[in-house]
């Protein structure tokens, strides 16, 4: 439970951080300055900024829903692969330690952008250490496949290694069966999410 | 037993990745051929205030600019404005407001919103069918076309007038 409220905790800082002083107005009338007027710009903040205390507020509850998620197909996993039972509480400690990786990539983008000062909102939203997009250039890259490109990168793979580590414990220490579950339950679990997203992004481009 | 229900749930898994491919397959065909009838104007017709059946050419000797819209949209309204404020700048272009809702929410949207008093304004109901060929899936979008037919831009959302005159001056 520390680790969680620790982690909540963490993700609105950064997400305070990255608001505040990554995403600058300047950036913002940049990306909208070739589109809008600057009122209809002024309005646009306005109205982003009476609503961005929602923003913090949604984030415990989208954490608590993420770590939720995953532990409820690992905990699936678990109960097809396993002949003992076990509880879905032992494994919330397992998903919520290897899910601190995901905050690597985001200090990391904070540092970058903190000390190279000219960049775009496109920069930042795509900023992505050791994902498979840093091998194409985001500009030339179909909307709907930037998610995907995003989302397999090194945190990902190493995630899995973490989650299966964690739970090698509920398998007697047998490393590759513990991953041989996670990648089936969580790793498919997974995937079928990148490819709900890549078809609800094909829908709404 | 067990080793049944985990091909069961791999099977689920794969008929949902499965769905979902052949969904996206779809998706981009129909994306490759609305791209291919947006590049060129092909010519339709709509129905005006005054005239059933008014065409629309590929050529012309001014460019077009179609701002698609629904009258219940605070940016179509908002865009309908700005047009009705700047329409001195818009003097060179042919100016089309098309929607596929009745008419008579279409002429009442045009004189809440000042288009109704601008002269040469082409304002009017665009058949359901027409409109999908643009790919119209959101409110406003524009398309500004060159004299000849080619699409010179398109816009999502509201956008301001020199955003669209920088395109045909």
């Amino acid at each position: 439970m520390r680790l969680q409220v620790l982690n909540i905790i963490i993700l609105v800082i950064l997400s305070y951080y990255l608001k505040n002083y990554l995403v600058t107005d300047e950036i913002l009338y940049n990306l909208y300055d070739t589109q809008l007027s600057y009122s209809q710009i002024e309005q646009i903040l306005s109205r982003q900024n009476e609503w961005v205390w929602l923003g913090y507020a949604l984030i415990p509850f989208i954490y608590l829903l993420k770590i939720g998620l995953i532990t409820i197909c690992v905990y699936i996993g678990l109960f097809l692969m396993l002949p003992k039972k076990i509880k879905f509480r032992e494994i919330v400690p397992a998903v919520v330690k290897a899910d601190m990786l995901f905050l690597i990539p985001a200090f990391i983008k904070i540092i970058w952008f903190t000390f190279n000062v000219d960049y775009t909102l496109e920069d930042l939203q795509y900023f992505m250490p050791g994902a498979l997009l840093n091998f194409f250039d985001p500009s030339l890259v179909e909307s709907w496949l930037l998610y995907p490109l995003q989302a397999f990168n090194i945190y990902e793979v190493a995630f899995w290694f973490m989650l299966a580590y964690q739970l090698k414990e509920f398998f007697e220490d047998d490393f590759q069966a513990s991953f041989k579950t996670v990648a089936l339950s969580y790793g498919s679990s997974f995937v079928v999410w990148v490819v709900f997203l890549m078809f609800l992004s094909i829908n709404l481009s | 037993m067990r080793k049944k229900i985990i091909i069961g749930v791999l099977l689920v898994v794969a008929g949902v990745l499965a769905y979902l491919g052949q969904a996206i397959a779809f998706k981009l065909q129909d994306k490759k051929e609305i791209e291919a009838h947006v590049a060129f104007l092909q010519p339709f017709e709509f129905n005006g205030f005054l005239e059933e059946n008014v065409p629309v050419k590929s050529k012309s000797t001014q460019a077009k600019v179609f701002f698609f819209f629904n009258t219940e949209c605070e940016h179509c309204q908002a865009e309908a404005r700005l047009v009705a404020k700047a329409y001195e700048a818009l003097n060179k272009v042919d100016v089309y407001f098309l929607s596929i809702e009745p008419l008579e929410n279409i002429q009442k949207f045009a004189k809440d919103y000042g288009l109704a008093a601008l002269p040469d304004i082409n304002i009017g109901q665009i058949d359901a069918h027409e409109a999908a060929k643009f790919g119209i899936n959101s409110f406003p979008m524009v398309f500004i076309y060159a004299p000849g037919g080619q699409l010179l831009k398109s816009y999502k959302g509201e956008v301001k007038i020199e955003a669209i005159t920088k395109y045909i001056n």
